[in-house]
């Protein structure tokens, strides 16, 4: 098609809104000379963006001829499904630079030979995060990169360079620099009005601020540009991990000096920004080099001056956003508005509101697993005297505890180890609980609970303790009278009494049990289970290993297959001696048989429908895969009875 | 027999740093004549505290490496045949009571339970150990001292410690040491500089951090030192932790490929 048969068919498909012809004649100018499928290919996708946003729809035509040089035919839509994602979150400009980068990063002559897909990576660097990170962190493909604090979003492939290798170094880059700003504590951002106070950001821009901390997300809408403000943080932050890095990880900033260096290659060519646009992106391939740029027309003072403001080193966010801060009133002597540049390909932009969602959302769980963890020992039968990990005090009889009796509870700081070398936070792990003036030693995964929560609120709430004691108060009772069901004959229906979590005890006779075939079915979900808990798996599996029965040879028996040649030396002896002699001089081969029978009910019925059952189920192929290992005899009884089946599991 | 013992005295102060109040305790329990029980993960500095402690108290110290073969005359004395003739030889055990010195069994979970039985007499306020074979009831003077080490991380559950026994003593546990600490252990007994063994001490921390991940055990301090050792020898750093380290701990691929990516972050 030329150009005329372009603008016609352009205008059929968008019968409402038309433009005007020469508004698009320019692009339809450009769409010209692509073969005719191409054409089509591209104009298909019009009606899908023109109803949203016209300039994006220009942007994309623009775009989209180099754009299918790289992308294949088929992914054309994905990718301006992704670009209208992006652009109905953060707006027109950054949904246009997610456009123009297939075209300037993603360098399509390479693709698919020296490409790397994050799941190919994903393995290695998994456990990689983990041991930085000292927790779970999960990858997942995303259109930006960056870190909600659980989850590092990445690119699904990384084509930028010729070799493989540094497109996985690339990788490696993004989730080092990720978890760095994790080990700096970026998102724990908190500045307490004071500090903005002095700086006199109140008084410059005229904000009313009505809180006594500033949190991040709230940071960058104190200022006047709110984006400038942002790229001017995440910058000198990033400045700060980058210290951080190369203090602690210099293998890494080493290897990636060269790669670095080459990814500032790839940024938009300085004399098409102007302005503070301009400054921001000399100072962002300061951070990526480390060598400043002497060349490029921009305001040198300006430039020298917030050199000057990263030169020395700082060790919080806070600090960074007070250089920010400084560095953005130097900027305001250029004037004129910021036009966002791209950030860095490692450091992306930061997402303080997704970060604090997670944060909420973990902070609510462990609250939740303290206390039941906390309730779990305060049970009056669970009370030390006998206790195994009661301290060293066990000999005191403990007093008893109940709701009704109001014993007042406190958890101390780590209190008897003068150990000076070991720089802990001012906090301390929690070590001991004080229940009415003693000390317990608390159980590990309490202990971990307690750490995490002080780490997140710098104290553990009240709430949490007298939780604990109003759950440990209830359930009291329902666990005594909770029996288990001995000697019932083996006539059906069975009755099992059943767990309430809620109240922490057993329902008398609750469940009932009836046995029925069930047909087998295809599904993925056991390969994606054993796929998912990989790691887990193998502790298992190594923990069942050693319950594993040996054979083995015994020696100083009484009969058996061989003589047991260092018995009848020493019997000898003993003779000699003149002692009465062992008669124990045999060796024999023991087979162990392991001889219990063991019988797990689960519940799948709607009750637990959810999470709960995919735990279970979960929890059962795990079982089943360890089981294996083990070589004794098991099976799995998934018998639904008409709410409830049954997993049976014989040893 | 007095020479044998002489062996075991321990004349040059051993190198060891102080994870807590451990040295108190142990002083206290031997004051006492309490038995003591280490626990922790292997390499965390277990033989060496004894080594320390016994140098400290001017005590032989008599080990005894368990394994699952050792039986009651292997700990308390046999007679052997010299020239014709029955001659009694006292184990290491009997030894150790006899002539009031320390003794360590190490790893003892791995030994038979009906051997582990022995020491309970002699664990309690008893402080007895009978010699069978001779009709023998030695008590014990009170310079002796009975310790056991194991490994609570990796043991069988069907090897756990029975609590008859462990019930016997007082337990010191031993996890690897604090960050600052460890660094000047490594540092101390490998020779590298502080950065290096800074950089050691958090990779060993970071593998510590894998359980999850599939990998049992992290680096041991041992290995750090190990690592450090290679270093020392001019070989490259990278090199030396794969061999010391990243080899050592494990045989899973991907586990393999994870700890060469630390290590290259870090050196
Ligand atoms: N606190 C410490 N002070 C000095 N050196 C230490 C300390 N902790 C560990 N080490 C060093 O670590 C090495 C390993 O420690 P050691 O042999 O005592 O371990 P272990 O706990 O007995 O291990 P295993 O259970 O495997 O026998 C020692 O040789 C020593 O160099
Ligand atoms: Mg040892």
């Amino acid at each position: 098609m030329n150009s005329i048969e372009l603008e016609k068919r352009f205008f059929e498909l968008v019968p409402s809104h038309p433009p005007n012809a020469w508004e698009i004649e320019e692009y339809m100018e450009q769409l010209g000379p692509l073969p005719d499928p191409q054409q089509k290919i591209i104009l298909d996708q019009v009606p899908v963006i023109w109803p949203v946003s016209h300039a994006l729809c220009y942007s994309y035509l623009s775009c989209a001829g180099s754009a299918l040089a790289c992308l294949h035919p088929n992914q054309l839509s994905q990718w301006v499904a992704a670009t209208l994602d992006i652009y109905e979150r953060d707006g027109l400009h950054e949904a246009q630079m997610f456009m123009a980068n297939v075209e300037s990063n993603f360098l399509c002559r390479i693709r698919g030979e020296a490409g790397i897909l994050l799941s190919d990576v994903a393995p290695r660097l998994t456990p990689y995060a983990h041991s930085i990170a000292e927790r779970k962190i999960a990858f997942a493909t995303g259109h930006h990169m960056y870190t909600d604090t659980e989850t590092i979003f990445l690119p699904h492939e990384i084509t930028l360079f010729q070799e493989e290798e540094d497109n996985f170094l690339l990788y490696k880059l993004m989730v080092t620099f990720q978890l760095g700003l994790l080990r700096c504590n970026t998102y724990d951002f908190s500045l307490p009005l004071d500090q903005l106070r002095h700086n006199g950001i109140e008084k410059t821009y005229g904000k009313k601020l009505h809180l006594e901390t500033i949190l991040l997300e709230d940071f960058f809408s104190l200022f006047p540009e709110p984006r400038l403000g942002e790229d001017l943080f995440t910058l000198v932050e990033g400045m700060r991990v980058n210290a951080y890095l190369a203090a602690n990880f210099p293998g890494i900033w080493r290897d990636t000096a060269r790669l670095r260096t080459a990814l500032a290659k790839f940024r938009p060519s300085l004399n098409r920004l102007t302005g503070k646009a301009r400054i921001i992106e000399v100072l962002y391939r300061y951070a990526m080099t480390g060598k400043p740029i002497s060349d490029g027309g921009f305001k040198r003072s300006i430039f020298d001056l917030a050199l000057a403001a990263l030169a020395d080193s700082w060790s919080t966010p806070e600090e960074s956003a007070t250089r920010a801060m400084a560095i953005y009133a130097l900027l305001e002597e250029i004037g004129g508005l910021y036009d966002p540049v791209e950030s860095l390909p490692y450091l992306g932009r930061l997402h303080p509101a997704e970060a604090m969602n997670v944060r909420l959302k973990r902070r609510e769980e462990t609250k939740e697993n303290f206390i039941k963890a906390l309730a779990a020992i305060l049970l009056p039968e669970n009370q030390p005297a006998g206790q195994e990990d009661s301290s060293d005090k066990a000999g005191i009889p403990a007093p008893k505890i109940s709701g009704d009796e109001g014993v007042a509870l406190m958890i101390s700081q780590q209190k008897d180890k003068e150990d000076v070398r070991n720089k802990t936070e001012p906090n301390g792990p929690i070590q001991f609980l004080t229940v009415g003036g003693l000390d317990i030693e608390i159980p590990e995964p309490l202990r971990m609970l307690g750490d995490q929560i002080l780490d997140d609120l710098g104290h553990i709430p009240n709430e949490y303790i007298a939780a604990a004691q109003g759950m440990a108060g209830r359930a009291a009772p329902t666990t005594q009278a909770a029996s288990t069901p001995t000697g019932e004959s083996l006539v059906a229906p069975l009755t099992y009494d059943e767990w309430d979590f809620r109240r922490a005890g057993f329902r008398k006779d609750w469940c009932i049990l009836r046995q029925r075939r069930i047909l087998p079915v295809k599904g993925t979900f056991v390969a994606n289970t054993l796929e998912k808990y990989r790691g887990l798996l193998m502790q298992l599996k190594k923990q069942f290993e050693m319950l594993r029965c040996q054979e083995r040879f015994v020696k100083g028996q009484r009969d058996g297959d061989d003589i047991d040649l260092d018995a009848v030396i020493e019997s000898i002896s003993d003779t000699r001696a003149g002692r009465a002699a062992s008669e124990r001089l045999f060796v024999k081969l023991l087979r162990d048989e392991r001889n219990i029978a063991v019988l797990f009910l689960v519940d799948m019925s709607s009750s637990t429908e959810g999470w709960v059952s995919q735990a279970l189920k979960e929890a059962l192929i795990l079982m089943g895969e360890a089981l294996e290992v083990l070589g004794d005899r098991y099976a799995r009884r998934n018998t639904p009875g008409w709410a409830r089946p049954s997993d049976m599991l014989r040893a | 027999m007095e020479q044998r013992l002489e062996e075991h005295l321990i004349i040059e102060e051993p190198f060891y740093l102080q994870q807590g109040d451990e040295l108190a305790i142990a002083l206290a329990a031997y004051e006492h004549a309490i038995p003591l029980l280490l626990k922790g993960p292997t390499g965390c500095g277990k033989t060496r505290f004894m080594q320390h402690l016994a140098w400290k108290l001017k005590r032989p110290l008599v080990t005894v490496s368990c394994h699952d073969d050792l039986s009651t005359s292997d700990l308390v004395g046999r007679y052997l045949i010299k020239g014709g003739e029955a001659v009694w030889i006292d184990g290491p055990l009997t030894l150790a009571v006899r002539h009031g010195a320390i003794c360590y069994l190490d790893e003892i979970v791995e030994a038979r339970k009906d051997t582990t039985v022995v020491i309970h007499p002699l664990a309690d306020d008893r402080r007895e150990l009978p010699i069978e074979k001779r009709g023998e009831l030695l008590t014990a003077p009170p310079e002796f001292m009975l310790t056991i080490s194991y490994n609570p991380g990796y043991q069988s559950v069907l090897k756990d410690l029975k609590q008859s026994t462990r019930q016997r003593f007082i337990a010191l546990e031993f996890a690897y040491p604090p960050p600052g600490l460890e660094t000047e252990i490594v540092q101390h007994e490998s020779g590298v500089d502080g950065q290096t063994a800074g950089a050691l001490v958090r990779l060993g921390a970071m593998t510590r951090n894998l359980k999850d991940a599939g990998l049992p055990e992290g680096a041991s301090t041992r290995l750090l030192i190990h690592a450090g050792k290679l270093m020392q020898s001019d070989m490259d750093a990278r090199r030396a932790c794969r061999a010391a380290i990243t080899e050592t701990l494990t045989d899973e691929p991907e586990l393999l490929a994870a700890i060469s990516e630390m290590v290259s972050s870090l050196f």
